[in-house]
This record gives C-alpha cells, structure tokens and sequence, in this order.
C-alpha cells in the first residue's frame, strides 16, 4: 500500500512539474509571437511576469535580451534586488551594479559586473561602471586599467553598429576617456589629466562640460593666465547654451592668484548680476509648476515660446534634452506610443498606458532635478564668492595701509603666455577662431612679486 | 594627707615656666638716599609694548578635490 501511494505521489509531482513547465513553455510561445508582432512593450511584460522570482531558461533569457534591444531597460527599474538577482541577465546585472555603487556596496557591485560576458553589447558600459567602483574604493590602477579597456572595447563596438547606436558607444568611450583624467586629477597628476581630456575632440557633446575641468588642472598647475583663457571658451556665441556658475568663481581665484584684486572684484560683482535674476527666473518657475507633468512638458514647448519667457530657460531646457537619458527616455516613449497606436490585438494597452505613464513621469522627474540642482548649484557658488570677495577685500586693506598700491600696472605681454611645444601661438587681434576654442590663453603679469606681504 | 598636697604643691611651683616677656626696638631710622643697590638696568627707560608678529587670517578658498560626482552623474546621465 505504501508502494502505490509513494507511486501516485511520485507522478503527481511530476506532472504539476511538467504542467508548470508546459505553461511556461506556452507563455514563451506567445511572448515570441508577440515579439514577431512588434508588441515589444507587451512581450516583454508577459514573459517577465513568468520570471520574477525565478530565473528564466537559456532560451527565455535570450527572447528577454532580444526584447529589451527594443523597449530598453526601463522595465526593469521597479524591480527589486531578489527580483533582479533572480533574472540574472547581464541588463539586469547592469542595473543592481548601479545600484550597489549608488548605496557604496562596492563588493557586490563588482561581482554583478563581473558576470557580463566581454562580447556582450553592455561590456563596455559595465567597465565604466567597473572603473568608477574602484576609483571609489581608492584602487587607481585598477580602474584605469577598466576604464582604458571600456575605451578601446567601445572603440571596437562603434563601426559595427548602427549610427544611433554608435552615439552611445562614443559617448561611453569619452566618458571613460574622461574618468581616467578625472582620476589623475584626484590623484594630483594635473599634468597627466590635461593630456586625457586632450583626447576628447571639440566636436563631442561632452567636449563642454569638460572644459571647466581643463580649466581646474590649469589652476591647480599654477597657468592662471591658461585657466581664464580656457574659461573665456563658455563666452563663445556657439557655446550660449552651456553656463556653469563654478566657471565664474574659478575665474575670480585666478585674477585673485595673481593678484589682481581690480579684475577679480568685477568678475564678483557680474556674477551677481547675470545670475540674480536667472536664480530668480528659475524660482518662479518651480514655484508656478502646478501640472503634473510641467517639467515634462517644459521639454516639449516650442523654442519661440520658451525664448519669450526667458532666453537663460531655454539654454537650460536645451541643456536637460541633449543629455543621452533624456533621449533614451524619449525613444522609448516612443516607442510604447507606436505600439499604442498600432493596437494589436495581443498588445496589452492597459499596461502600455501604465509604461507611458511612468515614463513620463520619470522625465519630468529628471527635467525637474536637473533644474533644481542647477539652482543649487548658484547659491552655492554665491557663497563662496561672497568669501572670496572678503578675502579680496582684505588684500586690498592691506596694501593700502603699506602703502603698496601699484601705478601704471603693465596688463599683459606674451611673456606671460605659457604653452606647450605643440601649441601653437596666435594674438587674436581683431579676430575670433571657432576651432581654436578652448585653447586661449590670456598674457596677464602677475602683481604678486609687488603686492604680496 | 596635708603632706602630700604641700609637695604636689611645690611640685607644681617649681616645674612651672618663668614668663619671658620679649620688647622690639620701640625706634629705628631708615635713610633711603643712604641706599645702595647693586644691578644693572635691563628694561628700558620708558614704557613700551614689544611688537609681535600678527597672525594672518586666511579664509578656505573654494577648491575642487575631486570629480567623483560627475563621475556618479555621468553614469545616471547614460540611462
């Protein structure tokens, strides 16, 4: 008797085993015919329902990656670590390996990381990734050696894709280029680092940000003159739509190097001036945000009407959308519109509706932080000018009271212009260089050998 | 018994201390410009304050150590 129950038990397992897996098998079967279908969004939620606390078979894991080359990896960002872990595709180890660097658990972060294979489209990404997770930890050579593979890997990966694609090779490649010099920097070799960002051609979309950085390096080596001709690039008419208040403080403690107290008090007193009333703009936009989505739809305004508002709001609404989330933010949203409209009868359009609405939450999110973060950023740099200011004023006091105030202060000569053998020297009179942008340098003699106590 | 209190009498009388009485000198005289004090002069004749090196206030400039945040917002820039 025990023989026949341990039996039936026995093919009782067995076939709920096998119905699961048949039900499985059929949901992958409808999964792919809904990929076939182009009902992405769709496919990729059926068959990820199936897989969130267990993870999926070689062949599910492969339809998954195929999907999300479509959807993008925004699905993904709900779920949680056990359901991240569980999946174990190299999209969703890329996800739970950010968020180990955000929460400083640097251990695991690598671990995840490490299970990306090197053919993988994600590789280079996850060396970036990989690179700033040592950097963090101290462990230089380490992440040079990640982020100097990320560049070549990336390299590699550009030709063989795409052009929209390879947009975002390029841009991982600049970004690891960059992080090697931002580490050279951390590590006092300000030399080493302007040899890096030397390697970022002007016509890349990071090339802007960089400059300040450039300028950073300039300073710490003692070339002030270098870091206000480097500066002086953001006043370029091409470059309008980028401004950085730390530019302008940077500014300030060159002139104040060399003591120049005149120039640095102006560059003060201006940067009240432009950035009071941008500060102010930008107030009364956050406040007035009543919508849900007026961030979001900020984005999306005509430049005409933006412009009438307030020129300095819409160089930074241009800002905010030439970054590549924002872009890939919206590919996606469009992508879920197309599969809205095209209303296939397998397409789930509650879901779809639900995606896009999270979706343009999260840009308005975004939109907004950037926003705020740039408003911060003012305030925090007012202080530190009002600081200097205080020391600028001191400086001042006391040449007075020496006695020590230099007549006839001779500006400039092109003795003072420090450059390097490859670098070539032109005067710029009467004349202004668009390819030469970001390599001025200013010929102003330091006061310092009169001034200084 | 009258015997023993004779002696412890003049026992007592004879341990007992004489009272000495002591006098100071009623008068002295001192002549000041009479005076004469041996030294050499190590301050200077009138008042003064010696100058000392004043300490020089310096506020912390702002200065970048590091770009380990835009290296954090570069990758949330990605996606």
């Amino acid at each position: 008797m025990k023989c026949i129950k341990f039996i039936l038990l026995f093919f009782l397992v067995l076939s709920s085993a096998f119905s699961k897996t048949s039900k499985r098998d059929k949901l992958y079967v409808q999964a792919y015919k809904m990929y076939k279908n182009k009902s992405y969004f769709t496919a990729l939620d059926h068959i990820g329902k199936q897989y969130r606390y267990k993870t999926p078979d070689r062949n599910a894991k492969h339809l998954i990656e195929k999907i999300l080359n479509h959807t993008g990896t925004h699905y993904f960002n709900t779920y949680g670590d056990l359901e991240l872990r569980k999946m174990n595709i190299p999209e969703t180890d890329l996800i739970m390996a950010k968020r180990n660097l955000y929460l400083k658990k640097y251990k695991y972060g690598i671990k995840r990381l490490s299970k990306i294979p090197k053919s993988h489209r994600l590789y280079p990404e996850a060396l970036l990734i990989k690179g700033s997770v040592y950097n963090k930890q101290g462990k230089f050579k380490k992440a040079q050696k990640a982020w100097a593979e990320c560049s070549e890997n990336a390299e590699d990966k550009i030709g063989l894709v795409r052009e929209k694609v390879s947009r975002y090779f390029t841009i991982i490649k600049e970004d690891c280029t960059i992080n090697i010099a931002r580490m050279k920097f951390k590590q006092k070799d300000f030399k080493g680092a302007l040899k890096h960002y030397e390697d970022i051609p002007k016509k890349s979309f990071q090339w802007p940000y960089i400059i300040i950085e450039k300028a950073w390096s300039q300073y710490m080596l003692g070339n002030y003159n270098n870091t206000i001709g480097t500066l002086i690039t953001y006043s370029s008419p091409l470059l309008a739509s980028y401004f950085t208040p730390e530019a302008e403080i940077l500014k300030a403690l060159s002139y104040y190097k060399l003591c120049l107290y005149d120039d640095a008090l102006v560059v003060i007193e201006n940067y009240y001036k432009n950035y009071t009333p941008k500060s102010n703009k930008l107030r009364s936009v956050i406040k007035k945000n009543n919508s849900r989505l007026y961030f979001y739809n900020l984005m999306f305004t005509p430049i005409v009407d933006t412009e009438k508002d307030s020129i300095f709001l819409r160089n930074l609404v241009t800002q905010v959308t030439k970054r590549v989330k924002f872009n890939l933010d919206l590919n996606t949203l469009y992508a879920v519109n197309e599969e809205i409209i095209r209303g296939n009868k397998d397409s789930n359009q509650k879901k779809l509706q639900s995606i896009k609405k999270d979706l343009q939450e999260q840009m308005n999110h975004y939109a907004k932080v950037s926003m705020y973060r740039f408003i911060n950023n003012i305030h925090e740099i007012a202080t530190e000018m009002f600081n200097l200011k205080l020391e600028v004023l001191s400086d001042k006091r006391n040449l007075i009271y020496k006695n020590k105030i230099a007549k006839n202060i001779k500006r400039g000569s092109l003795k003072n212009v420090k450059r390097q053998s490859y670098q070539e020297f032109w005067t710029f009179n009467n004349a202004f260089w668009a390819d030469e942008l970001g390599d001025y340098s200013l010929g102003l003699k330091s006061q310092c050998s009169k001034r200084r106590r | 018994m009258k015997t023993i209190i004779l002696m412890l009498i003049v026992a007592t009388s004879i341990f007992a201390k004489e009272k000495v009485v002591y006098k100071y000198k009623q008068y002295e005289k001192f002549d000041l410009g009479d005076l004469e004090i041996k030294g050499s002069i190590i301050a200077p004749g009138d008042l003064s304050v010696k100058e000392r090196r004043r300490k020089i206030f310096k506020r912390k400039l702002y200065r970048r150590k590091d770009f380990d945040k835009n290296i954090e917002n570069d990758i949330k820039y990605i996606r």
